[in-house]
C-alpha cells in the first residue's frame, strides 16, 4: 500500500498535465495580482496627493482599514476578471492534473497489471488519495501564490468590522468573525477550503471515469455539476449553494452558510469514495 | 461530390455517436424555463421572446459597482454547447475518420467537412432550443413572439427602470447569438488542432467571461448577448459590425484550418 501510494503521488505529482495546470492557474493568479497591486498604488497616490496638499495630514478617510492584504488578494476582491476566471475554472484546474487517470490506466491496460501484484483495495485507496492532493494543490497553490505576492505590496492590516460594506465579508459569512480578529487564520482556512474542494471535485472525476466512457467528458461533467449549483443559486436569496461563489472567501453572491459548505462536502466524498471503491472493487477489468 | 458525400458522413455520423449528448437539451431548457416561468409569470413576462432573453440574454454591462456576477444561464447554455462540438473532430481524426480522410483524397475537403458539421450542430441546437421553448409556451400560453415584457429589463437583468427598451428583431435575439456560437465553436475546433480538446474548451470558457466582463466589440462573445445589442444600450455591440467581425472569425478558421490541416501530422497525434 504505502509503496503504490508512492508511486501514485509521483505520477500525480510530476506529470506534464499537472505542470501545465499549475501553470496556467498561476497566471491568472499572478495577472490578478498585479492587477490589484496597481489598483493599490493608485490609492495610495491619492491618499499621498491628499496629504501632500493639506501639510502632511490626511484630510479626507483614507479608508486604510478597508485597504488590507486581505481584501486585495484574490480571495479578498470581487470586482477584477482574474477572481471571476479562476473561480469559474476551478473545476478545470481540479479535474485536468490527475482526474482523467484511472480512465486511462483503464483504457490502456495498466490497471491489469497493478491489480494482478495487489488488491484492488490498495489501488483504489492509493489512486483517490493521489488524485485528491493533485487536484487540491491545483487549486490551492496557486491561491497562495497570488496571497503571498500581493503581500510583498499590500499592508496585511487587520480588516476593521466598520468598514464591512467594503471588505465583503458581511456578519453573516462563515467564519467571518475571524476575519475581522485573525484574518491570517481566516485565509489559511480558505486555502485549506479550496485544497479540499479541489481533491473532491478531482475525485469526482475519479467516480465519473467508472460511468462515463469519454476522457473529455470525465473532465467537464464536474465544471457543469459546478455551474447548475449556480444556477440553483439564482433562485436562493440567503445561502450560497454554489463552490465557484462560497470558495470565495468575499460574499459573491450569497453569504457562505457552514452546514451547506459542509454538507456538499460531505456528498461529494461520499459520491466519489463510495463510487470509487464500491465499483472499483466489484468491476471487471479484464 | 466528395465534399457532399463527406459532409453527410460527418452528420450522420456524429449522430449516431453524439445523440445522447442532444438528450440533455430539452432537460436544461425546461429546467431553465420552468422555474423562470413560475418565478416572472406574475409580472408578465412568459413570451418566447422573455424566455429567450433569459437564457441568452446574457449580462448587463459591468461597472466595477459590485461584486462581478458572471451570467451562469448564458454560460452555462452556450458551454454546454461547445462541449457538444468539442470531441467529435478530435475523436474522428484519431479513429475511423484517418480512413475517411485517406479515401476523400482531400485534407482540406475533410476539414471543411468537419467545419460545415460544426456549424450545422449548432444550428441544431438552436433550432431544437427555439422548438423547446415554443413548445413551452404553447402548453403555458405564452405568445410565440419576440415581443419582451418590459419588467424583464427591470426585474431579470436588473437595468434602468427610466429607460423606454425597444423590441428585438428576430436577428438580434436569436440570429446574432447563433452566429456568435458558429464563430467560436469553429475557433474551438481550430484550436483543438493544436491544444488538447480540454484546453481549448478553456479558452472558451475563458472567452465568454472575459466577455461578459468587458463591453468591447472584439470581445466577441458580446454580439451573443441581446441585452447588450446598440438597439438596447447607446454604448452597446453594433450588430451589423458584429456580422461582419464574426464572418471574418468564421472564414479565418476555414481557412487557417484548412492551411493547417494540410502540414497536420496526424500519426503522431495519437501519442
Amino acid at each position: 500500500m504505502k509503496a503504490l501510494l508512492k508511486t501514485e503521488l509521483h505520477k500525480a505529482l510530476k506529470n506534464k498535465y499537472f505542470f501545465i495546470t499549475l501553470i496556467i492557474a498561476s497566471v491568472i493568479a499572478v495577472l490578478g495580482a498585479i492587477n490589484r497591486i496597481n489598483e493599490y498604488q493608485s490609492v495610495l497616490e491619492l491618499v499621498n496627493a491628499d496629504k501632500a496638499a493639506h501639510g502632511g495630514v490626511s484630510w479626507r478617510n483614507p479608508y486604510l482599514p478597508a485597504d488590507t492584504l486581505f481584501t486585495y488578494w484574490i480571495g479578498g476582491e470581487c470586482f477584477s476578471l482574474y477572481f471571476s476566471l479562476y473561480f469559474l475554472l476551478i473545476p478545470l484546474f481540479a479535474a485536468f492534473p490527475y482526474g482523467w487517470s484511472y480512465f486511462m490506466e483503464r483504457k490502456n491496460g495498466y490497471v491489469k497489471n497493478v491489480i494482478t501484484r495487489t488488491s484492488k483495495k490498495s489501488y483504489f485507496l492509493s489512486k483517490y488519495t493521489a488524485v485528491f492532493i493533485a487536484g487540491g494543490l491545483a487549486v490551492a497553490l496557486p491561491l497562495l501564490l497570488n496571497f503571498l505576492t500581493v503581500s510583498c505590496f499590500v499592508p496585511a492590516r487587520t480588516p476593521s468590522v466598520l468598514y464591512s460594506a467594503y471588505t465583503y465579508v458581511v456578519f453573516s459569512q462563515m467564519w467571518s468573525a475571524l476575519f475581522y480578529t485573525h484574518p491570517f487564520v481566516y485565509v489559511g482556512l480558505y486555502l485549506l477550503l479550496n485544497f479540499a474542494f479541489g481533491g473532491l471535485i478531482a475525485c469526482l472525476c475519479l467516480a465519473i471515469s467508472f460511468v462515463i466512457k469519454n476522457r473529455v467528458a470525465v473532465l467537464v461533467v464536474p465544471l457543469f455539476l459546478m455551474l447548475c449549483l449556480n444556477f440553483a443559486n439564482t433562485y436562493s436569496r440567503s445561502w450560497e449553494l454554489s463552490p465557484i461563489n462560497f470558495l470565495h472567501p468575499g460574499v459573491v453572491v450569497n453569504p457562505a452558510n457552514g452546514w451547506i459548505v459542509l454538507l456538499e462536502g460531505a456528498c461529494l466524498f461520499a459520491v466519489s469514495f463510495g463510487v470509487t471503491m464500491w465499483r472499483g472493487q466489484r468491476d471487471d477489468v479484464f | 461530390m466528395m465534399f457532399f458525400k463527406l459532409a453527410y458522413f460527418d452528420i450522420k455520423n456524429s449522430f449516431n455517436l453524439e445523440w445522447k449528448k442532444l438528450l440533455v437539451v430539452p432537460i436544461g431548457f425546461l429546467t431553465v424555463c420552468f422555474p423562470f416561468y413560475l418565478r416572472y409569470a406574475k409580472i408578465g413576462a412568459g413570451g418566447f421572446g422573455d424566455f429567450w432573453l433569459y437564457m441568452f440574454g446574457g449580462i448587463k454591462e459591468y461597472t466595477y459597482d459590485d461584486a462581478f456576477k458572471f451570467p451562469v444561464i448564458w454560460t452555462v447554455v452556450l458551454l454546454y454547447l461547445f462541449y457538444i462540438t468539442l470531441y467529435y473532430p478530435y475523436n474522428d481524426l484519431l479513429g475511423y475518420g484517418q480512413n475517411v480522410l485517406i479515401r476523400s483524397g482531400s485534407r482540406f475537403n475533410w476539414w471543411l467537412s468537419k467545419c460545415l458539421w460544426n456549424a450545422f450542430a449548432v444550428v441544431t441546437f438552436f433550432t431544437l432550443g427555439a422548438a423547446l421553448v415554443a413548445l413551452f409556451c404553447v402548453f403555458t400560453g405564452g405568445p410565440l413572439s419576440t415581443e419582451i415584457s418590459p419588467l424583464m429589463y427591470t426585474e431579470v437583468f436588473e437595468m434602468a427602470a427610466d429607460i423606454v427598451y425597444p423590441s428585438y428583431t428576430v436577428g438580434t435575439l436569436i440570429g446574432m447569438p447563433l452566429l456568435t456560437a458558429v464563430a467560436i465553436s469553429q475557433l474551438q475546433m481550430l484550436l483543438s488542432l493544436w491544444l488538447r480538446p480540454i484546453f481549448s474548451f478553456g479558452v472558451t470558457a475563458a472567452i465568454l467571461i472575459l466577455s461578459a466582463y468587458y463591453l468591447k466589440p472584439f470581445m466577441v462573445g458580446n454580439y451573443a448577448m441581446p441585452i447588450r445589442s446598440v438597439e438596447v444600450i447607446p454604448n452597446g455591440v453594433s450588430p451589423q459590425n458584429g456580422v461582419i467581425i464574426l464572418s471574418a472569425i468564421i472564414i479565418a478558421c476555414i481557412v487557417i484550418g484548412g492551411i493547417a490541416f494540410k502540414y497536420y501530422d496526424i500519426i503522431n497525434k495519437e501519442n
